[in-house]
C-alpha cells in the first residue's frame, strides 16, 4: 500500500520535507548560533546554505518521484539489473549533487572572501548529504514500487 | 485511493504535523534581543537644504565706516567698491523676495538708506563723526544676536584688525550670542586695491598704496556672514563676481556632515566573534561573542560627506565618545551609560574615507551589550584651516612687512572654529555595536 | 458423499479420461472422481499415456494438499483402485477368443455350442490374439467382457464402494468409449448391464447406480499402408471405412437392447481428422488428442454436475459441430440453456487461466528454479522465498512434478488446438515453438527472451481486453500478489504463479 501511487509519492515528499526541517531549521539554526563566517553576517550565510539545501531537497524530491514513476513500469519487473543500474545512477547523481552544493558553497565563500572552519564544513556537508542522497535512499528504501522494491542499496 | 488508504494517510499526516511543529519550535533560534536607541542622525547631519529657496530673505549689510576703510575707496572702482556695488544685485538673485537693510558701523551702528549706502564708494562715507573713530564689531554682534531670525542674513564688511584681547572677547561674544543660537558664520576674504592709511595696527597708522597690477599687493577685506548654513551657502553661491574667489571662503556651520556611512568588520583573528545580520543603513552592527576575551577589535570604515566650505577635518585628531546599554536575563539598563573603555587605534584617511580600528573592552558578565560610538574631530585641533587664512594674516602688519595683511586674522578664525567645535559638539559619524556575549 | 466413477473403455475412452483429467486440472471437474480404464491392449499408447497422466495428477495432488480454496487447480480428487486398468485378460500375450471360450473343449464336449460358435465367429476372429484390442469386432468384446472379476481390482474396490451406498442413484457411473472400434462398442452395452444389474447395485426396488454413457462417433481417420500390413501379416483390423458401418450397427443394436443408461451423450462430427498412420494396437496405437475428446469430457463433467435423483426418463444429449471454427459459444458446456453463458464464461476463464499458468510455470518458473539464489532478484521471490528454502530437493521435486503436468496440459491443449482440429480459440504459436506431435516433448517459447511480446494466447480480438499487456505486466502482477504465509513453500510457489496467471488473465482477456 505504501509502495503504490499516489501514497508513495506523498510519503516521499513528506519524508524529504521532514529531513529538510531537520537540516534547514534544526541543524542550520544551531549552526547559526555557533558558526563564525568572518565578516559575512551569519544570517546571510545561513540563508544562503538554506537556499542550497532547499535546492538539494527539491532535486531529491524530483529524483525520487522519477524513480517511483519509472519503477512502476512493468519493464523493470523482469529486468532487475536494468533497474539497479538506473537506481545506482540516480543515487550517484545525488551524491554528486551533495558535492556540487558544497563546491558552490566554497565558491561563495571564496567570492565573499571568507572562510569557515573544517568542522562547520563537515556539518554542512553532512546536512547536504542527508538532504540529497540519504533522503533519496531512504524514500526509495521504503516506498519503491513493488517491482523494484529490493533494488535500493541494503534492501534485502 | 481507497477510503482506508485516506484514513491511514490522515492519521499519519497528523503524527507528522505534530512532529514537525515540535521540531520547528525546538529549532527556532532565539531572536537577537534588541536594545533600543534613538537611531536618528539629526545630531550629526545638517538638515537637508530645502530645495525651495525661502520666499523672502532679509539681508542686513553692515559696512565698516571707520577711517581704515577709506583707503579702499581712494582707488576708483576698486574691488571693494565693486563688491559693495554688486552685492545688492547678486543678493537679489538668491531668493524670490530680498529685502536689503544697510548699516554703517564704527563707533556705533547707524542705519542708512540705500542712497546713503551707494555713497560707500566715496571717501566721505568713512568720515562721519561718531562713527569713523572706532571699529566696534561687538555692537554688530549684539545687534545680530538680538534680531536674528532664520530668514535673516547679516553681512559685516570690515578690514577686521583686532588685537589679541579684542579677538578673545569677540570670539566669546560670537560663541555666546551666535553659536549658542545655532547661528553659523561664513568668512569671505577679499583682496582689494588700497591707497590710504592703515589704522589699528600695532604700530602707528601707516600709509599703504597697493600696486594696481599686483593683486598680491592688494589689501584684505573680510566679510563675515551670519545666518544658517543654507542661507550663507546660497548667498556665497550667488556672489559670482570675478574678483570673488570662493576658495577664500570658509564656513563655520552648526553641523558639518551632510551624510555618512559606516562599515564595520572584524579582523582575522582567532576569537569566537561572529558577525550577525546588521542594519548598515542605521549603522547598527550585531555580533555574537562566545569567547572569554576581555576586549575585541573591530575595523571601522567611515565614509564622510561634509558640508562645503568648512575647514578640512584633521583625521589624525579624531576622538570617540561612547555610551552603552546592557541587557541580561535579570536586569537591564534603562538609560545609556557613558563608557570610556573604547579606544581608537591606527587611524588613516584618504579623501573622505576614514579607516580605523577600535578596541572595545567587554564586561565579564554574559549579556547583550549595545555600544553607541560617536566619532568627532578634536575640539582643539580637529580642523585644518585653509592656507589663505594664514596668508591673509599677520601678527604684526607694519610698513616694512605684511603691510596689506590682517592683524591676528588666523587667531580669530582658529578660535572661532574651536568655539564652534565646543559649542556645536561636532560629530562626523556614529555607529551602534551590539554584542551578545554567551560564554 | 456421492460415488462418482468414470470408466473409460478402449483407446477413445482413455483419451476422454485424459481430457477429463486435464479439465479437472483446470478446476472444472467434480470434487471427487474415481477412474477405471478398460482395455485389453494394456500397452496401448493412448492407455499408457492416460495411465501415466492419472499417476502424475495424483502425485501432484498429494504434493500440494494445502492449495488454498481460491486456487482451483486440481480441485478434483482423483481416486483409483490400486490396479485401475481392467485389461480383461489375465494372460498378457496371445490370448485368443478360442482360448477364452475354451473352444477346443467345446469341440469335444459340446459340439452344438462349438458349431454355434463357428457360425457366429470366423476362424480369424477365433484365433487372432486379442491383447491389442478387439480389432473393431465388438462381438468379440461382448463375449470377453460378459464376466468381470469382482474379487480383483479394479472391480473389487468398485463394488465395495457400491455396497456402502445407501441412497438410490447416488452412485454416478459414466461409461465412455467410441462406437466405431472394438473395445468401446463392446464394453459399453455389456458393462452397462453388468453394473446396473449387479446385486450390489440393487437397493430395495431401486437402483443405486445413476448410469451415464458418452458414446463417441467416428471423429478421426488414418491412412492404411497395405504393404506394411502384408509384411506384418496383420489380417484382422479396423479401417476408417468400417467406422460408420460399425457405428451404425452399434447404435442399431443398442436401440434394440434397451440399455439401462439413464443419460446418454452422443458426440460426433462430420469431417474426421487424419490422425496419422494405421496401427493395429499396442504402443504404436497412440493418437494426438482431439477436441472431440474435450467435448466428450465436458459431457462427462456435465453428467457429474447434476444432482443425484431418481431419473424420470432416459435422457439423450447430442453435440456436433457445423463450422470449421469452434469458438467458445459453440462449445456444449451444459444441458441447461439458462446456465450456458455463465458456464461458458467459467469454462473460458479457467481454461485460459490454467493455460497461462502452465505456460509461465513451465518456462519462467522452471528457469527461476534452475538459477542460484543469488541470481534471483525478482521481488516476488525475495518477498516469499528468501527465508524459505525453495531450492531444497523435496520442494524442487514437488514443483517439478507440477511443471511436468503443466507441460502435458499444454501439449494436450496444443494438440486439440491444431487447425485441422477446428478448436481455435487459442493461438498456440504464442507459447509453443512447434505444434505437438505424438510421443514428442513440447517446446515452449521463453517469455523472458521477449518480454514485450504481447501475451495473446487467444486468437480472436474480441477475446482480448487489453492489447498492451505483456509478460512484464504479468510479473508486475506477480510481484504484487499476496499469498498466505502458512502455506508450504512449494505450495506458495504454485499458488503465486496461479494467482498471477489468474489476475493477469482477468486484465488481459474478456473473461
Amino acid at each position: 500500500m505504501m509502495r503504490e501511487p499516489p501514497l508513495n509519492y506523498i510519503l516521499s515528499i513528506v519524508i524529504i520535507a521532514s529531513i529538510w526541517m531537520i537540516t534547514s531549521l534544526g541543524i542550520f539554526s544551531w549552526l547559526e548560533e555557533n558558526i563564525d563566517v568572518g565578516n559575512l553576517p551569519v544570517e546571510d550565510f545561513i540563508s544562503y546554505i538554506r537556499i542550497l539545501i532547499s535546492l538539494g531537497g527539491l532535486l531529491s524530491i524530483i529524483t525520487s518521484i522519477i524513480w517511483l514513476y519509472l519503477g512502476e513500469k512493468p519493464i523493470y519487473a523482469v529486468n532487475i539489473p536494468k533497474a539497479k543500474k538506473l537506481w545506482l545512477a540516480m543515487f550517484l547523481a545525488q551524491v554528486a549533487e551533495s558535492f556540487l552544493l558544497t563546491l558552490i558553497l566554497l565558491i561563495y565563500l571564496v567570492i565573499k572572501g571568507e572562510k569557515i572552519n573544517f568542522i562547520d564544513h563537515l556539518i554542512i556537508y553532512l546536512s547536504f548529504a542527508l538532504q540529497t542522497f540519504f533522503a533519496f535512499w531512504l524514500v526509495t528504501f521504503f516506498f519503491s514500487p513493488t517491482n523494484v522494491k529490493y533494488v535500493p542499496l541494503f534492501k534485502k | 485511493m481507497s477510503i482506508n488508504n485516506l484514513n491511514i494517510l490522515n492519521q499519519k499526516s497528523k503524527k507528522y504535523l505534530i512532529f514537525l511543529l515540535t521540531l520547528i519550535l525546538l529549532s527556532c533560534s532565539k531572536k537577537f534581543d534588541k536594545i533600543e536607541w534613538d537611531y536618528s542622525t539629526s545630531e550629526i547631519l545638517i538638515p537637508k537644504i530645502s530645495t525651495d529657496i525661502n520666499d523672502s530673505i532679509e539681508i542686513f549689510l553692515f559696512i565698516d565706516a571707520t577711517l581704515s576703510m577709506k583707503g579702499f575707496v581712494n582707488v576708483p572702482n576698486s574691488i571693494y567698491s565693486s563688491f559693495l556695488e554688486e552685492f545688492e544685485a547678486n543678493a537679489q538673485t538668491g531668493w524670490k523676495n530680498v529685502k536689503l537693510n544697510f548699516f554703517k558701523f564704527g563707533t556705533k551702528i547707524k542705519k542708512i538708506t540705500r542712497e546713503q549706502f551707494r555713497q560707500a564708494k566715496n571717501p566721505s562715507f568713512y568720515e562721519e563723526p561718531g562713527i569713523y573713530e572706532k571699529t566696534n564689531i561687538d555692537s554688530v554682534i549684539d545687534f545680530i544676536s538680538n534680531n536674528y531670525k532664520p530668514n535673516h542674513i547679516y553681512v559685516l564688511v570690515s578690514d577686521f584688525f583686532q588685537n589679541e584681547a579684542d579677538i578673545n572677547l569677540l570670539n566669546l561674544k560670537i560663541k555666546q550670542n551666535c553659536f549658542t543660537k545655532n547661528i553659523s558664520i561664513g568668512i569671505l576674504g577679499l583682496k582689494s586695491e588700497f591707497n590710504g592709511l592703515v589704522y589699528d595696527a600695532k604700530v602707528p597708522p601707516y600709509y599703504y598704496h597697493s600696486k594696481t597690477d599686483d593683486p598680491n599687493s592688494y589689501r584684505n577685506v573680510i566679510a563675515l556672514i551670519f545666518s544658517n548654513e543654507s542661507n550663507i551657502i546660497n548667498l556665497i553661491d550667488k556672489l559670482n563676481s570675478p574678483y570673488i574667489n570662493k576658495n577664500y571662503f570658509i564656513l563655520i556651520p552648526s553641523k558639518i556632515i551632510t551624510n555618512f556611512t559606516t562599515n564595520v568588520s572584524k579582523p582575522k583573528e582567532k576569537i569566537k566573534l561572529s558577525l550577525r545580520a546588521s542594519k548598515k543603513e542605521l549603522n547598527i552592527y550585531n555580533f555574537n561573542l562566545r569567547d572569554k576575551t576581555k576586549s575585541i577589535n573591530l575595523n571601522i570604515e567611515l565614509y564622510i560627506h561634509t558640508i562645503p566650505y568648512i575647514p578640512q577635518i584633521n583625521y589624525n585628531k579624531i576622538n570617540i565618545q561612547c555610551f552603552y546599554k546592557y541587557l541580561t536575563k535579570q536586569k537591564s539598563s534603562k538609560d545609556s551609560i557613558p563608557y570610556n573603555n573604547v579606544y581608537l587605534k591606527q587611524i588613516s584617511a584618504e579623501q573622505n574615507i576614514i579607516k580605523t580600528t577600535i578596541i572595545i573592552d567587554i564586561p565579564e558578565e554574559n549579556a547583550i551589550y549595545s555600544f553607541l560610538i560617536y566619532f568627532q574631530p578634536s575640539p582643539i585641533d580637529g580642523f585644518i584651516l585653509p592656507n589663505w587664512v594664514y596668508e591673509f594674516s599677520s601678527d604684526n602688519p607694519n610698513p616694512l612687512k605684511d603691510q596689506n595683511k590682517t592683524l591676528n586674522f588666523d587667531k580669530f578664525v582658529i578660535n572661532l572654529v574651536r568655539s564652534a567645535s565646543v559649542t556645536f559638539n561636532f560629530k562626523i559619524a556614529k555607529l551602534y555595536i551590539n554584542i551578545k556575549k554567551e560564554v | 458423499m456421492a460415488m462418482n466413477y468414470l470408466i473409460g473403455i478402449g483407446g477413445t475412452g482413455a483419451r476422454v479420461v485424459e481430457a477429463t483429467l486435464f479439465l479437472s486440472f483446470a478446476g472444472l471437474g467434480p470434487d471427487h472422481l474415481n477412474i477405471i480404464l478398460i482395455d485389453p491392449d494394456e500397452a496401448n499408447g493412448n492407455l499408457t499415456r492416460t495411465k501415466f497422466l492419472i499417476q502424475d495428477y495424483k502425485t501432484c495432488k498429494s504434493n500440494f494438499p494445502d492449495l488454498p480454496e481460491d486456487n482451483f487447480l486440481m480441485k478434483t480428487k482423483i481416486s483409483t483402485p490400486e490396479n485401475f486398468i481392467f485389461s480383461i485378460f489375465k494372460e498378457k500375450t496371445n490370448v485368443k477368443l478360442s482360448d477364452y471360450i475354451h473352444y477346443h473343449i467345446l469341440e469335444s464336449k459340446n459340439k452344438t455350442i462349438a458349431d454355434l460358435t463357428d457360425i457366429l465367429f470366423t476362424e480369424e476372429e477365433l484365433n487372432t490374439p486379442l491383447n491389442e484390442g478387439f480389432r473393431g469386432h465388438p462381438s468379440i468384446g461382448a463375449v470377453i467382457m460378459s464376466e468381470i472379476p469382482k474379487s480383483e481390482d479394479p472391480w473389487k474396490s468398485f463394488f465395495q464402494q457400491l455396497k456402502d451406498i445407501r441412497t438410490p442413484y447416488e452412485a454416478k457411473i459414466m461409461l465412455v468409449g467410441s462406437l466405431f472400434g472394438g473395445t468401446g462398442s463392446a464394453g459399453i452395452p455389456t458393462l452397462s448391464k453388468i453394473l446396473k444389474e449387479s446385486e450390489e447395485a440393487i437397493l430395495q426396488n431401486e437402483n443405486k447406480i445413476f448410469l451415464g454413457g458418452t458414446f463417441i462417433l467416428p471423429y478421426f481417420t488414418f491412412e492404411i499402408d497395405e504393404e506394411t500390413l502384408n509384411q506384418q501379416k496383420i489380417k484382422m483390423f479396423v479401417t476408417p471405412d468400417n467406422f460408420y458401418i460399425a457405428t451404425k450397427a452399434a447404435l442399431a443394436y443398442y436401440d434394440t437392447k434397451n440399455l439401462p443408461f439413464d443419460e446418454v451423450y452422443l458426440i460426433g462430427g462430420d469431417s474426421p481428422r487424419i490422425t496419422g498412420k494405421f496401427s493395429p494396437g499396442s504402443k504404436t496405437q497412440e493418437n494426438l488428442p482431439d477436441f472431440i475428446e474435450l467435448i466428450s469430457a465436458l459431457a462427462v463433467l456435465d453428467f457429474f454436475a447434476q444432482q443425484t435423483q431418481k431419473p424420470q426418463s432416459q435422457k439423450f444429449f447430442y453435440a456436433g459441430y457445423e463450422s470449421n471454427n469452434i469458438n467458445w459459444n459453440a462449445i456444449p458446456i451444459t444441458r441447461n440453456q439458462k446456465e450456458k453463458d455463465i458456464k461458458t464464461q467459467q469454462f473460458k476463464s479457467k481454461l485460459i487461466t490454467t493455460t497461462l499458468f502452465s505456460y509461465i510455470i513451465s518456462t519462467y518458473g522452471s528457469n527461476t528454479l534452475s538459477k542460484s539464489e543469488n541470481e534471483i532478484e525478482y521481488t516476488w521471490y525475495k518477498d516469499h522465498f528468501k527465508k524459505d528454502s525453495l531450492k531444497n530437493p523435496e520442494n524442487i521435486t514437488k514443483i517439478t512434478s507440477l511443471i511436468n503436468l503443466s507441460k502435458k496440459f499444454l501439449w494436450w491443449l496444443g494438440s486439440i488446438s491444431k487447425s485441422e482440429n477446428k478448436f481455435l480459440p487459442f493461438d498456440t504459436s504464442k507459447f509453443l515453438k512447434e505444434e505437438p506431435e505424438v510421443n514428442a516433448q513440447i517446446s515452449l517459447l521463453n517469455p523472458e527472451e521477449d518480454p514485450l511480446r504481447p501475451t495473446f494466447i487467444l486468437r480472436n480480438a474480441e477475446d482480448r481486453k487489453n492489447e498492451n499487456l505483456n509478460f512484464n505486466h504479468l510479473i508486475t502482477i506477480m510481484n504484487k500478489t499476496k499469498i498466505k504465509k502458512e502455506l508450504s513453500t512449494s505450495t506458495k510457489f504454485i499458488d503465486l504463479f496461479f494467482k498471477a496467471a489468474r489476475d493477469f488473465s482477468t486484465k488481459t482477456y474478456n473473461i
